[in-house]
């Protein structure tokens, strides 16, 4: 991401907020803060914000009803919330309206500087397919939208083509030469937890070994043709899932 | 003459207790009804018989022996004469002999009045009566401490909840301020990478002192049980592991870890296990300053595991070891007294439970006992 990071901090408690902007100001993000929950917002509405960390805890809108505002918005926002309250019902909806993650107060600042930094990193897709029409359409897309795309037709020795993180890898399930499922195999000895996306225009066909790539830790299938928001909604699962595993949120699958 | 034997006949044969009249010769003179019937001897076989040789010989008693042949010649007259004796006919008997020796003056002869009062029956019932007393005795004190344990768990509950209350309402308030004091110091920091010696370290102060008062409010909050426990299933030798990394020990206390190869996969809250695991690792290297060794095993048990820290430490004594896991109970000069309550408390919360072994001068030896078994809530 070549534009600076955009950060909304909401707290009811000022000096909570402007110790936090301060922070994230010295460390040369885009910070703003916002003192209720209707201030936040107004500014979402405003601006372009890439990550809103919010205090749960609040009058009259608390950070989840915040958090279901915000999505008629922008969904795919990720949204953090902080509580000094550890047994809050709030903390339980906010992760099950699908919130990143709860972080408690005081927080660990080193811990919301590295998920920032995790934030930032331009996001990489690898798209393995050998038709060549394929790889193209789906990557000028993504490509519009911000992604850096690889496009790999030929998937020999795909493996050691991939860096050790960050990426997301979109696999088509049949090959001439090989299969999906043998090519998934080898990432995963090499890179147990990158993210790989399975598609395949031969449901019934493919439908033992989509399950046997799904019991190697597939992250989902898509049947081509798919329609791209539904695509995109899982990346942004995914990009969210690795930013709450970041700031220390066990994994939850939420398909 | 007639008048008054026939008056003292009666007198006799009216008394519905056992009685015999002897002549100096201990033979029978009379015995009245209730003789025979209580000893079932026959009358015609008795009058003018030598009491010993009463119904084959049963009366051949050393005790009557004693009272007629030694006690009565020199004292007239004796009361209350205890006397055991299984009969063949009508089993183990216990008697009161009361003697009176008479004189008389007609012919210058002495009589004995013998009356026997079988008293096996009461002597049975005031067993019983004891028996019964001294259980009862014990009943009443068997109650009397439950009622004084219930009491105490009474009082602790009471202790825990009203103390949860506080802690929930306070710790969290806390967090707040503090929150906003760790971010100010980390500012502080970040911007003055350069500041003088002196200044850093009292910002290192700071900090260490924030994240001090926050683990306090974290014990708090966790003796409030304010998160449920979030089970899942885990390797104890991960979490012994995670523990001693947490906590390196002083150069002078060996650690030892002993754990089973097969152990099962424990079902518990990873994190307040953790925890748990924490605190007796500090206990155990809180009560040895002077070094020691601290032995940690882990062994399978039925669906169980027992993992035990035991230490060569001063040990508890008995009066400590009743309060050991209450709140608000230390014996260090730096410490809230929560450790071991919110030990218990979680280690309860996970399905488990904890005990404790110990020998003053020794050392102790802790043992968290944690379920396999995975239960669906």
């Amino acid at each position: 991401m070549s534009e600076k990071l955009r950060i909304l901090i909401v707290d009811d408690d000022r000096r909570m907020a402007n110790t936090l902007l301060d922070i994230f100001k010295v460390k040369g993000y885009l910070a703003e803060a916002a003192y209720s929950g209707a201030e936040a917002l107004e500014k979402v509405e405003e601006g372009h914000f890439h990550s809103v960390l919010t205090d749960l805890k609040m009058p009259e809108m608390n950070g989840v009803d915040l958090y279901r505002a915000i999505k008629e918005i922008q969904p795919e926002l990720p949204v953090v919330f902080m509580t000094a309250y550890s047994a809050d019902d709030l903390i339980k909806e906010g992760l099950e309206e699908g919130a990143l993650a709860v972080l408690t107060k005081p927080l660990e600042i080193d811990l919301l500087l590295s998920f920032l930094a995790a934030l930032s990193k331009e996001r990489s897709i690898v798209i393995v397919d050998d038709d060549p029409q394929f790889c193209k359409t789906l990557g000028d897309i993504l490509r519009a939208r911000g992604f850096a795309v690889t496009e790999v037709t030929y998937p020999a020795g795909l493996a050691n083509k991939l860096g050790p993180d960050g990426q997301v890898v979109v696999l088509d399930m049949k090959f001439n030469s090989t299969s999906g499922l043998a090519i998934l195999k080898e990432i995963r000895e090499q890179y147990p937890q990158v993210p790989v996306i399975l598609v395949t225009g031969y449901r019934e066909e493919m439908a033992q070994a989509i399950e046997a790539a799904l019991k190697v830790k597939a992250y989902a299938c898509l049947y081509k043709p798919f329609q791209i928001e539904e695509f995109l909604q899982v990346l942004t699962e995914i990009h969210h899932r690795e930013l709450g595993k970041v700031l220390g949120q066990f994994t939850r699958k939420r398909r | 003459m007639q008048e008054a034997r026939e008056y003292a006949e009666s007198i006799v044969e009216t008394v519905r207790q056992p009685l015999l009249v002897l002549d100096a010769d201990l033979r029978v003179i009379s015995a009245n009804r209730c003789f025979y019937q209580t000893f079932k001897v026959r009358p015609e076989e008795t009058s003018g018989q030598l009491l010993y040789d009463l119904s084959n010989r049963q009366w051949d008693i050393p005790k009557l022996r004693e009272l007629l042949e030694e006690i009565i010649p020199e004292n007239a007259a004796f009361d209350d004469y205890e006397m055991e004796h299984e009969f063949e006919t009508i089993g183990r008997r216990i008697m009161h002999l009361n003697a009176r020796r008479i004189y008389r003056e007609t012919n210058e002869t002495q009589m004995i009045l013998l009356a026997i009062e079988d008293v096996s029956e009461r002597k049975r019932a005031e067993e019983k009566l004891k028996d019964h007393s001294e259980r009862l005795e014990e009943m009443v004190k068997e109650r009397t401490k439950e009622l004084r344990d219930a009491q105490e768990q009474l009082v602790r509950k009471e202790k825990l909840a009203v103390l949860g209350q506080l802690a929930g309402g306070v710790g969290h308030e806390l967090r707040n301020p503090l929150g906003v004091i760790s971010n100010s110091v980390y500012y502080l920091k970040m911007i003055h990478p350069d500041a003088d010696k002196k200044i850093l370290d009292y910002l290192e102060t700071i900090s260490s002192e924030v994240n001090r008062s926050t683990e306090i409010v974290s014990d708090l909050l966790n003796f409030s049980r304010t998160k449920p426990a979030a089970k899942e299933r885990i390797e104890v030798s991960e979490l012994i592991v995670q523990v001693l990394k947490r906590h390196s020990p002083s150069e002078k206390v060996e650690v030892t870890t002993q754990v089973a190869s097969d152990l099962p996969l424990v079902f518990v809250d990873a994190r307040q296990i953790g925890q748990v695991l924490d605190n007796l690792v500090t206990n155990a290297y809180q009560v040895m300053p002077e070094g020691g060794k601290l032995a940690i095993k882990a062994k399978a048990e039925e669906d169980k595991v027992l993992v035990s820290f035991m230490d060569t430490g001063c040990g508890i004594s008995q009066e400590n070891m009743r309060k050991l896991f209450e709140p608000l109970f230390t014996t260090k000069a730096r410490g809230m007294g929560l450790g071991l309550a919110v030990s218990k408390n979680l280690v309860e919360a996970s399905g488990g439970s904890i005990e404790v072994e110990s020998e003053e001068g020794k050392g102790s030896t802790f043992t968290v006992i944690l379920p396999t078994k995975v239960v669906q809530e």
